[in-house]
């Protein structure tokens, strides 16, 4: 009984709140996604000259 | 049938204009060479089975330049069905050179003669069927940039690759023919028999990558090498030069035979432009009063109107529709705020909403009209051809202070993004010029720095009309002196590398294209709002809102909040540079995740959205903790100091080296910490204020001035 009040009385706040959680794990799983989307070196021409960055300071 | 129709040509004669139009992409198009430096794919418009290939511009098939490899190794090991040349019609002599090598390889070769605009606007006539003629293939032509002609361009792509075989009409003296036909008989009789001609030309060359690409015995190398030899000697001159002027021999006699030019000798219009715009003593000026334009009305004029509507209006209280007054429509802070109230959502998320969300990515946004504006100024500029000339202006004085012209391209993609920037530097060959370029390419500001320019030109200066410009020249200033400073120091001590670049004719942008690439940025600068700045204003709101107080955990007073006391921890190391408190040290801060978010952090920080809401001019609270001098010293420093994360992870990717990216980093950071002093003590010193932080800004300023004058190590430049 409690608990169902307590769902009434916050209803806007719970609405929001997920609203909220959806969005911003959207955004996480968006920038996640981009990131993904890089092909590596293997697809880079230039991914060999890289190496000429290998001398020490 | 699956036809590949690979796009090859000169650099800068349409490629990607041309891939752009076959597949509907909207892959970066710049009026310089080299903007293409891998190759990228495309499925034509309605057209499934036909893959577009746009290749990286290339002069020769020698493998002279990286991209001269990629698209050497694309057409020789891959051998698409069909190849079409692109060339450039305002220049057919050098861009003849490419397709006699086209022509050799067995490929149908399709010629495409683009910028046929400018041919018939100059009264220029080019016999395409007699062209067609000479050189053994399909010659047809096209204006890319206006879309005529392109599709028939690539229908006959298509029907050459199912139908036609080109076969070069192009022969070589007699000798050369005779040294050809041993080679062949030779080595290559194993050859399918249309790629056996291209395969002999290179060996005669003696192009060592074919060498040892097919494995030829040396008992057979010995034996081709006394023909070459025999050859050489007898047109007294080496194979490859030999090959080199007969090919140019042929083009002269092709040229004389199907171009007609009206104005032979008379200087284009581009020509006459250049003699301005590139003159020794103006070429500074206007590049000056260019970018002081560009800056000027982007940010303080018709960009400020723009930006004062999105502030005052969008994430402000609201606006009248059209100036009518009767009609007013609320900002978003009021609706949502209306709204929240409405459903009895909690205070504390109304907070996260409001103050943090709202505040923190509307600040951001609030920028976007001013950004959008100087997006149509660049784009403008790159497109047009203008931007080519600043490289070749800048490397006159670049190469003084120790840095190439080369150097400038990256600069100028570094003017949207750092990170295309950093990127773009792989073309630079010398490894010590590369890495000098990573490490000065984001002192230009970037679009994501802008909405930091105008917030301190607008809150703090009152739109003064030098602020917004001088941010531009504080760049470029910086990468000079980092040219005097890191070329005095073993590391990057040497010649600078030459800089050749093929200036490319004016042209006027189509109104499309600017506003395609206006588009294209700011919707990534609002992509970026949305993701990664708006999870950093959570963040920023909950550890702004959230502390100890008396003992327990809780929304507290934003003075006792955690970022307040993290804040006041690395404050002091701020107080020299005139802005010691915590709230700017942490928005500079924030700024190394993402530099929109120093202003989304100060927009939370300081209220953006009570002020807003309250009706009270918006970033007085910003500007009472400033005086001018420290808000500039504030901005300088956040101009040069290490970039944003995605930058600091492109550095780390082109330095491939833990140790050089750490030295990047810290190079960066203590160069804004240097330049920031030096501004605010100088500052100071005129207001009669002198201390021990003054003297060591006069210190740094005496250093910088002997380091200008010493001479480079001899032994530094003999290595």
């Amino acid at each position: 009984m409690n608990f169902i009040s307590f769902i009434i009385e916050n209803i806007g706040t719970i609405l929001v709140g997920l609203i909220v959680a959806v969005i911003l794990a959207a955004v996480i799983a968006k920038m996640f996604r981009d990131k993904k989307k890089c092909r590596g070196c293997g697809s880079c021409p230039y991914a060999p000259r890289c190496n000429e960055s290998h001398e020490k300071l | 049938m699956a036809i590949r129709i690979a796009l090859a040509g000169n650099p800068n004669a349409g490629k990607t204009t041309l891939f752009n139009a076959l597949t509907g992409s909207n892959q970066f198009v710049g009026n310089w060479p080299g903007v293409t430096v891998e190759k990228k794919e495309g499925r034509l418009k309605g057209r499934k089975d036909i893959t577009i290939i746009d290749l990286p511009g290339i002069y020769s098939l020698s493998p002279y330049t990286l991209e001269e490899v990629v698209s050497r190794n694309f057409l020789v090991d891959e051998r698409p069905e069909v190849i079409l040349n692109l060339i450039d019609g305002t220049n057919l002599e050098r861009n003849l050179y490419l397709t006699t090598q086209l022509t050799e390889l067995g490929i149908p070769v399709v010629v495409v003669i683009n910028m046929l605009d400018i041919l018939e606007k100059n009264g220029d006539k080019v016999d395409t069927e007699r062209l067609a003629k000479e050189l053994g293939c399909t010659v047809t032509a096209i204006s890319a940039l206006k879309s005529t002609g392109i599709t028939e361009a690539a229908e006959t792509a298509i029907n050459a690759a199912l139908n036609t075989k080109t076969i070069p009409r192009h022969s070589f003296s007699g000798t050369v023919e005779h040294t050809l036909a041993h080679i062949e008989e030779a080595v290559l009789h194993d050859f399918p028999e249309e790629q056996q001609r291209w395969f002999a030309i290179k060996l005669f060359e003696r192009d060592e990558k074919i060498i040892s690409k097919l494995q030829i015995s040396e008992e057979r190398i010995n034996h081709i090498e006394t023909d070459i030899k025999r050859c050489e000697a007898e047109l007294d001159d080496d194979s490859e030069s030999v090959i080199t002027a007969e090919r140019y021999s042929y083009i002269d006699s092709i040229i004389k035979d199907c171009v007609k030019i009206k104005n032979k000798g008379r200087l284009s219009i581009s020509d006459k432009i250049d003699k301005v715009v590139t003159n020794r003593l103006l070429a500074l000026p206007i590049f000056a009063a260019i970018m002081f334009v560009v800056y000027f009305v982007s940010v303080t004029t018709v960009g400020a109107l723009a930006t004062d509507w999105a502030n005052d209006g969008l994430f402000g209280e609201g606006w009248h529709l059209f100036g009518i007054e009767s009609v007013f429509i609320p900002g978003i802070p009021v609706i949502l705020g209306d709204w929240l109230t409405a459903v009895n959502c909690a205070d504390w998320l109304q907070g996260l909403i409001l103050d943090g969300i709202v505040a923190g990515v509307g600040a951001v946004l609030g920028f976007v009209p001013q950004m959008f504006i100087l997006f149509m100024f660049l784009a403008f500029l790159e497109a047009c051809g203008y931007m080519a000339r600043i490289a070749f202006i800048m490397d006159r004085i670049f190469r003084r202070f120790g840095l190439s012209g080369r150097s400038f391209i990256p600069i100028l993609i570094g003017t949207g993004c750092g990170v295309p920037g950093i990127m773009a530097s792989r073309t630079i060959e010398s490894p010590r010029d590369r890495r000098m370029t990573i490490m000065t390419t984001t002192f230009i500001p970037c679009s994501a720095k802008l909405p930091v320019i105008a917030l301190i030109s607008g809150a703090l200066f009152g739109g003064a009309w030098w602020v917004a410009p001088s941010a531009y020249f504080v760049g470029i200033a910086a990468i000079i002196c980092s040219g005097v400073i890191l070329k005095k120091t073993r590391l990057f001590a040497g010649d600078v590398s030459p800089f050749v670049m093929e200036l490319p004719a004016y042209h006027m942008p189509t109104v499309v294209n600017i506003l395609r690439s206006m588009w294209e940025r700011g919707w990534s600068f609002i992509k970026k709002a949305g993701t990664i700045v708006l999870l950093a204003t959570v963040v920023i709101w909950f550890a702004s809102s959230f502390g100890w107080a008396d003992g327990k955990f809780g929304m507290v007073d934003m003075a006792d909040s955690m970022l307040a006391v993290a804040g006041s921890a690395i404050a002091w190391i701020f107080i020299p540079l005139g802005w010691g408190n915590w709230q700017s040290s942490v928005a500079a801060l924030t700024g190394l995740l993402a530099k929109e978010n120093v202003v989304g952090t100060f927009g939370i920080l300081y209220g953006f959205a009570e002020v807003a809401e309250d009706g009270a001019e918006i970033w007085t609270r910003f500007a009472d903790s400033f005086t001018v001098v420290s808000a500039y010293s504030f901005l300088v420093f956040n101009l040069l100091c290490a970039p944003c994360a995605a930058a600091m992870g492109a550095i780390r990717r082109e330095m491939n080296s833990a140790r050089w990216f750490w030295f990047a980093i810290g190079y960066q950071c203590l160069f804004a910490y240097a330049a920031a002093l030096c501004v605010y003590q100088v500052g100071q010193m005129f207001s009669g204020s002198f201390g021990i932080a003054g003297a060591f800004a006069v210190l740094l300023i005496a250093g910088f001035i002997c380091l200008l004058f010493r001479p480079a190590k001899e032994v530094s430049l003999a290595k």
